[in-house]
């Protein structure tokens, strides 16, 4: 049986999910509906994915302009919605109301949206069990590491004692190459740009906001705790020095943005951190990492590429493949 | 200090506390602090001295407990107990280091009890911070007085700034500093950090600490 997909979102998440779908016929994915912010396409029997593909490369409308994605969400033929269009951390929106549409009709959701999924994870988890569904968002942390999977299955019966994590690739950039480069920040940030590592406002990342967000979804996934952005204590990276780099390095050190979480301390923030450069979580380039503590398992860290087409599809779809039909 | 472009001094370790000037006009909502004054007090009518000592025993089940008894015995305070395996160089042995506060009086009493126990005392000193943090500061340093800050730290009684690399760059732009704070125990070291927080939060400073439960 083929699982039946619908995308929201043809930015760089969802093509990439449809490139690996066409690419990986044996995944048993086939597209129904995608739609993206001017139009829709929708064919039951499964979409053209080269051709909206080939559409979205010249910049064209993937589809009908009279199909909106409340038209695909509300009237297409699918099992899972596959929610991946442009964050909104301020109301989760048009997202959470599509999300909600497909629960609403019985359908399962995958995501890689942090907005509703930060605001309103346990709002969505409520509204999916009672309905059947479920709610899936792997991608929206730590873009390839299987985190949640793990969290979810292989370390069941755990507790999680503490968590740390480098949740935001830009930044880890930046201080990678102010660390090794004696570049100033306004210079490793004009070379992250330059990359495509950094958007043209990167006040989400530099100021530690994205990986604030990130945070609060893990914190919820484990503890159930229903913490918001706003009870996390945020410092970013933007008014750190080359030389508090090299200050660092003279003690074997290096700083590094760093998301914690101590639940018995009552501590979720967000801040630089000094850090011993043999600790797992110093590493260099865009990588991203989660360590977590935990009363059986120990203590385990899992190290992957936190963002980019590709990997961030692989997520979506390891999460499309997991929902029992 | 230096206050020149590329400027850094390295301000060697402290010999240690003084004890002089307590700025006690400066009323600090710490706890920690109020308890040292009284214990000042105290000290300075002649009753007890805080003092350091390295012990070296049997490493077996029971030793510790006994080499620490004679200290509740003697009317002393344990402030810390700390092991340390680089004392521990005899095959068998056990070295632990202890902070504990005694009425001079029963100092000599007390020395004389340990031994009875067959534990051996390596060192008898004044070494009493054994605890050691390093923290990364950056701010207008110069500007905010960073003797000051560093001195809100000294004037507790339970932590010190050992050591302080400073950088800086030019005259208005942010210096970075290096601390290294040395505290007699783990919850000094944490009021310490909770002074310095305070102290950056008014003047404006980032602080940069290890993570949560690390040491560096």
């Amino acid at each position: 049986m083929k699982i039946k997909v619908a995308v929201l979102g043809l930015g760089s998440v969802g093509r990439g999910i449809l490139e690996m779908v066409r690419r990986k016929p044996g995944l048993g994915i086939v597209i129904t509906a995608v739609a993206d912010s001017k139009s829709g396409i929708v064919n039951n029997e499964g979409i053209d994915i080269e051709g909206v593909l080939e559409r979205k490369k010249n910049g064209c409308a993937c589809g009908d302009q009279g199909i909106t994605a409340r038209d695909v969400v509300l009237q297409a033929d699918y099992d899972i919605l596959v929610e991946v269009t442009p964050t909104n951390a301020d109301t989760g929106e048009p997202a959470f109301s599509h999300m909600k549409a497909a629960i609403e009709r019985g359908k399962h959701v995958v995501t890689s949206n942090k907005g509703p999924v930060s605001r309103h994870l346990a709002g969505l988890k409520k509204m999916a069990q009672g309905k059947g569904v479920r709610v899936r968002y792997e991608a929206t942390v730590g873009g390839a590491i299987p985190i949640m999977h793990m969290l979810g299955e292989g370390l069941r019966g755990n507790n999680v004692t503490a968590l740390y994590g480098v949740l935001n690739g830009t930044c880890n950039f930046i201080l990678t190459r102010m660390a090794a480069e004696g570049l100033t920040y306004e210079q490793a940030l004009a070379e992250a740009r330059e990359l495509g590592y950094a958007e043209a406002d990167p006040t989400y990342d530099v100021k530690g906001i994205d990986a604030a967000i990130k945070l609060v979804i893990l914190a919820n996934t484990i503890w159930n705790n229903q913490v918001t952005l706003g009870d996390v204590d945020i410092t970013g990276i933007d008014l750190l020095t080359t030389d508090a780099l090299r200050l660092a390095e003279e003690q074997d050190c290096t700083i590094r943005l760093i998301a914690e979480a101590l639940p018995e301390k009552g501590l979720l923030r967000v801040s630089p951190r000094l850090i011993r450069k043999d600790h797992p979580l110093v590493f260099e380039g865009t990588l991203n990492a989660i360590s977590i503590q935990t009363d059986m398992a120990g203590e385990i860290t899992l190290i992957g590429k936190g963002a980019g087409s590709i990997e961030t599809a692989s997520a979506v779809i390891g999460d499309i493949l997991s929902i029992d039909l | 200090m230096p206050t020149g472009n590329g400027g850094k001094e390295t301000i060697p370790e402290s010999p240690g506390i003084t004890n002089e000037h307590l700025p006690v006009s400066r009323p600090y909502r710490d706890q920690r602090y109020k308890t040292y004054l009284t214990c000042r007090a105290t000290y300075q009518a002649g009753v007890p001295v805080q003092v350091s000592m390295k012990l070296e025993m049997k490493d077996s089940p029971g030793q510790l407990v006994s080499a620490l008894q004679p200290i509740s015995d003697v009317g002393g305070n344990i402030i810390a107990v700390i092991h340390q395996h680089e004392l521990t160089s005899r095959e068998g042995t056990l070295g632990v280091q202890i902070v504990l506060e005694i009425a001079e009086s029963r100092f000599n009493d007390l020395v004389s009890q340990i031994k009875e126990k067959g534990v051996n005392i390596l060192r008898i000193g004044k070494e009493r911070l054994l605890y050691k943090q390093t923290v990364i500061i950056i701010g207008h340093l110069m500007h905010t007085d960073i003797s000051d800050t560093v001195d809100k730290i000294d004037c507790t009684g339970f932590a010190e700034v050992t050591a302080l690399d400073l950088a800086m760059p030019a005259i208005h732009e942010r210096s970075s500093a290096r601390l290294t704070i040395k505290s007699v125990s783990i919850n000094d070291m944490e009021a310490a950090l909770g002074i310095l927080r305070d102290v950056a939060r008014t003047k404006n400073l980032l602080i940069i600490e290890p993570l949560e439960g690390e040491v560096v």
